[in-house]
């Protein structure tokens, strides 16, 4: 199986390219783990760091992460009969009044890369559904995005009926947006900050595996 | 020390500026816009809902603030709203985008909106008429107006919008030829009512897409329009909100006379671009909202005296729009600071 040219197709953003190969593999018996493990999410870390570096914004973003789905959504039904090793659970939202979603689906995808569950909660979030969340589904880490100022106090809110809740501390906060500064996440008491997909997928794996 | 007085109004100053000589002081002015509705003690959506409103919201921040610009903005969906696009008015909150017009409609099907009634146009223009009868020709009255680039975007699914500039990169053009039309419309009816049009294209900045696609399909559509409004003799600011190093060398060909920029070292634009574009910016609009006065107070004379070092001369400002829930006395220590140190004449 040729893994480079699968990476290849996803970071060249050809999502038809991608399906043909992953069924080719399928075809030939590769394990569904191995094209998600060594194909496709390597094509996404490359993605990741070309947003990272200024070389791609945010449609070939938009359009890698189309590739990368394509080529998921037939992988990920096969996975479950696998035996999967637990690597941790992101809930992830946009808080209420705000329904701009493209960084908070790049977060996603990015995070759905490195083989981590994520619950993806949509945009426009009222607080009370974020804390049900937290409460069913026990995640390891509430990752919570704001695009306004205007928004950016339901995060504070958030965490506060959390503490309410006694949930706080079974539950790592990072908070991410455009508006949103490092010094706001320690004013409202959240764990950390994300400044860019690229920060906040490293200071996720940091929290679930621990610092490198 | 005698304090120092200002010696020319704020539109004799700005006057001056674009016509390349210096003026007293640099104009100062940060973003005041929907935050102007809480200086008045009114909701926010009676501010971007009425004329009246937003113009007595502007006036009072006029007196309490002693800027140098009333900023008329409520957010950039205002042009692709009257085009259809179906925005949620919260009470303390600005619109939110919540249908956009292209997921219903064909582009044949959108119309060039009449400012005079569609939607939200007349609530600027209305505005403009009030303040231009209470300060008249003493200081600017800029109205923020979207550029095609961002008001196709709200006419669009936006993920959608993004993955046709690269797909379907003729779609795009279509949705620009449509916006460019509403937004020169818009314009005329702003300049005979007493404003200045100032040209807002946050989603066409390098924090959404390459600058390979501003230079396709969001600069040539500013400078036609920047081109219109030259025509009147006017001088426009150009204003993207988000990250702009990777355009800046780009910008000057928008023909915009002076640049409003954000998230960018302020450092790089003077040495970069100050020789032929006026600068304006660019204080983080987080810090005005959540620091304090005191550090409001040192950044800004940092800040001045870097963007004085622009040949083609500086405004103070924000980099965006002051935060609604922005403390009074933030706004006060900003304007203080710049006051105190952004003179040209000594």
């Amino acid at each position: 199986m040729d893994f480079a040219a699968l990476t290849q197709a996803v970071v060249l953003m050809q999502d038809e390219q991608v399906i043909a190969l992953v069924q080719q593999s399928l075809k030939e018996n590769v394990p569904a783990r191995s094209i998600l493990e060594n194909g496709l999410i390597p094509g996404m870390k490359k993605v990741g760091e070309l947003f990272k570096n200024k070389q791609y914004y945010v449609p070939e973003v938009l359009l890698a992460s189309e590739a990368f789905y394509a080529g998921f959504n037939i992988v990920q039904p096969l996975l479950k009969s696998e035996k999967v090793s637990q690597r941790g659970k992101v809930v992830i939202g946009v808080v209420h009044g705000d329904i701009h979603d493209i960084g908070k689906n790049i977060v996603k995808v990015m995070i759905e890369a490195t083989g981590v569950t994520v619950i993806d909660l949509g945009k426009d979030i009222p607080a009370e559904k974020f804390i049900t969340a937290v409460a069913e589904e026990k995640p390891d880490i509430l990752a919570l995005s704001s695009l306004m100022t205007t928004t950016m106090p339901c995060m504070a809110e958030i965490i506060q009926e959390l503490e309410q809740r006694r949930l706080r501390n079974a539950v790592k906060v990072i908070i991410g947006g455009a508006p949103v500064t490092a010094e706001y996440a320690e004013q409202i008491g959240a764990d950390a900050f994300g400044g860019d997909a690229a920060e906040a997928i490293s200071i996720i794996n940091d929290i679930l595996h621990g610092p490198h | 020390m005698i304090e120092r007085r200002d010696i020319l109004t704020s539109r004799e100053r700005f006057g001056l500026l674009v016509i390349d000589e210096r003026p007293d002081r640099c104009n100062i002015m940060p973003l005041v816009t929907s935050h102007a509705s809480t200086v008045a003690n009114m909701s926010v959506k009676d501010y971007y809902t009425s004329g009246m409103s937003m113009a007595r919201a502007q006036l009072a921040a006029l007196e309490a603030y002693r800027h140098d610009a009333i900023s008329l903005f409520s957010e950039v969906g205002i042009i692709a709203e009257a085009m259809g696009s179906v925005f949620e008015y919260p009470d303390n909150d600005l619109p939110v985008l919540k249908i956009p017009a292209l997921t219903k409609d064909s582009l044949s099907e959108i119309p060039i909106p009449d400012p005079c009634t569609a939607k939200r146009l007349p609530v600027y223009l209305e505005a403009i008429d009030f303040i231009y009868t209470a300060v008249g020709d003493r200081v600017p009255i800029l109205a923020y107006v979207p550029a095609p680039f961002t008001t196709g975007m709200m006419l669009s699914d936006p993920n959608e919008f993004l993955i046709q500039t690269i797909k379907a990169p003729q779609s795009i053009h279509d949705i620009m030829e449509i916006s460019l039309q509403a937004a020169i419309t818009f314009c005329y009816h702003i300049i005979n009512a007493g404003g200045l049009p100032v040209i807002v294209d946050p989603l066409a900045s390098s924090s959404v897409v390459s600058p390979q696609c501003y230079k396709q399909f969001a600069l040539p559509y500013e400078r036609r329009l920047i081109d219109y409004l030259h025509r009147y003799d006017l001088d426009i600011i150009l204003h993207i909100c988000g990250e702009t190093a990777p355009i800046l060398d780009l910008l000057p060909a928008t023909n915009a006379d002076l640049i409003s920029v954000d998230k960018v070292d302020l450092g790089l634009v003077v040495n970069k671009v100050s020789d032929r574009i006026r600068v304006v910016g660019n204080y983080n609009t987080s810090k005005i909202a959540f620091s304090s006065p005191q550090v409001i107070n040192d950044d800004i004379r940092a800040m001045v005296a870097e963007g004085m070092r622009s040949p083609k001369g500086y405004i103070v400002a924000t980099g965006c729009e002051v935060p609604i829930m922005t403390p009074m006395e933030n706004i006060k220590a900003f304007i203080t600071a710049a006051k105190e140190t952004a003179w040209y004449w000594v």
